[in-house]
């Protein structure tokens, strides 16, 4: 394939492919304030960061990671910025870990996005429960914040292979070349 | 890896999150006003709220139907027993308020007149179909210690005579019918005559004054009442004379009268049982 074609195609399906990403981040924007899924309505926005996050560049995941925190945000009614930078640096964190040392594989997606989910849980019922004594048992935690964590990480296996199946048809152009056997190559 | 920390794009996201504390930080002094980042973020998010917003509903309510369908329909049902229940309440309390009403007039003629015995108040309950005499039924009968020929009577005035009684309704015959005949009297100049229905009169809502003495004292305008006999007490409000002539013999004069009750427009009459006088 011309090298031309092949990065204009490439740079069309970075486009789509980035275009469709935040599409997806704002049905789910859409999804999580729609009061009628209120009861355990479930933080999807985290999920799919850390899975855009598996496959793209540590820049762009961090980005993303703090746009999809942002929307939780304003989501959740907490203060703006607080799930943006968790999100951020999870996102980035997750990125520069696939990029250099882990496979990419659902396993590991699922452990990292649970710790994220469990990372920005925490702190969020730490900063707005638990340190203003509201919820002295932990009744709280366990029966509203535990399920949705849990059902959170569940949402990661379907989103990781939308994500993937994305990045496999609108992500970069691979050429396979098969090499011929010739006796006039002479390799040293 | 740790290339990464040293680019450019690695400071940018510092500045990023610096930048992010900052609003942070600042949305925490406004002291529960959104900060004008906050308003930005807003503006830009507000359309997919409305939009979320508006699947809220939409879903909410379908699903609210789809989910709750039963509930509702027994809730309907219970309503519309309470609504029932309400009606009747009021079908109740209207019903008490007349019969209130009723038992006030009622009071004020047993007051009035020492002498009258009164049935319970009657409701009229039917109208005789197509009669241009206006006779009509009511809820009371023997039971109640009504009799043939027993006067009946509003707080106005007389309204006619019982002619048929049941155990428990009676017919009432009006003024208008001819087979009514009751003794009159003026009431300024104490002229006597008899009033009789008459179907012509009836039609025009009048009776006739009858008998009235050549030398009688009686213009339009003045009042009749009953001058008492066996059937109707005295001094029962009749009406007012509208026209008064001269019988085709020359010898006495007639009055046509104005019913003081139109029996059309009554629902309540009472029925006189006893009076001093009344035949037995």
């Amino acid at each position: 394939m011309n090298i031309d074609v092949k990065r204009k195609k490439e740079r069309r399906n970075t486009v789509l492919r980035w275009i469709i990403y935040m599409l997806l981040l704002v049905v789910e924007y859409v999804y999580m304030t729609t009061t009628a899924f209120h009861w355990r309505s479930l933080l999807l926005v985290i999920p799919t960061a850390m899975c855009i996050a598996v496959f793209e560049e540590p820049f762009d995941a961090a980005v993303t990671g703090c746009i999809a925190g942002l929307l939780l945000d304003t989501a959740q009614g907490t203060l703006i910025g607080f799930s943006g930078i968790i999100l951020l640096w999870c996102c980035l964190v997750t990125s520069l870990l696939f990029r250099f040392y882990m496979r990419k594989h659902i396993v590991n997606v699922i452990m990292l996005n649970a710790a994220s989910i469990l990372i920005q849980g925490i702190i969020h019922y730490f900063c707005y429960y638990a340190i203003w004594g509201y919820d002295p048992e932990a009744k709280i935690f366990l029966h509203e914040f535990l399920p949705v964590m849990l059902y959170t990480v569940i949402a990661v296996i379907p989103l990781f292979f939308i994500i993937k199946f994305l990045v496999e048809h609108l992500g970069a152009i691979t050429e396979n070349y098969i090499e011929e056997k010739s006796d006039d190559i002479v390799r040293e | 890896m740790k290339d990464f920390f040293g680019t450019k794009k690695f400071k940018i996201l510092i500045v990023l999150m610096i930048v992010i504390i900052g609003v942070m930080i600042y949305s925490l002094t406004k002291g529960g006003y959104s900060s004008d980042s906050e308003s930005v973020f807003g503006v830009v998010l507000e359309p997919f709220q409305k939009v979320s917003n508006t699947i809220s509903e939409k879903v909410t309510s379908t699903l609210d139907m789809l989910f709750n369908a039963k509930k509702y329909y027994e809730e309907n049902q219970q309503l519309k027993e309470t609504l029932n229940e309400v009606y009747n309440d009021i079908i109740d309390y209207d019903k008490m308020a007349r019969e209130n009403e009723q038992y006030r007039v009622l009071f004020a003629l047993t007051e009035e007149h020492d002498d009258y015995v009164f049935s319970a108040p009657c409701n009229i309950i039917a109208r005789a179909t197509n009669d241009p005499y206006h006779s009509f039924t009511i809820d009371k009968g023997s039971n109640d210690g009504i009799a043939p020929y027993d006067p009946v009577i509003t707080s106005t005035g007389l309204v006619g005579v019982c002619y048929e009684v049941s155990r428990s309704t009676s017919r009432v015959r009006t003024l208008y019918s001819p087979r009514t005949a009751v003794g009159v009297t003026v009431l300024r100049s104490k002229a006597t005559g008899i009033i009789e229905g008459d179907y012509e009169y009836a039609e025009q809502g009048f009776c006739r004054m009858s008998y009235i003495s050549d030398s009688a004292d009686i213009v339009d305008g003045d009042i009749i009442v009953t001058s008492g006999s066996e059937v109707f007490p005295a001094s029962q409000l009749i009406g007012t004379v509208r026209e008064v002539g001269i019988e085709d013999n020359g010898l006495s004069k007639y009055a046509i009268i104005e019913p003081a009750i139109d029996p059309e427009s009554i629902s309540t009459v009472f029925v006189i049982t006893s009076f001093n006088g009344q035949a037995e």
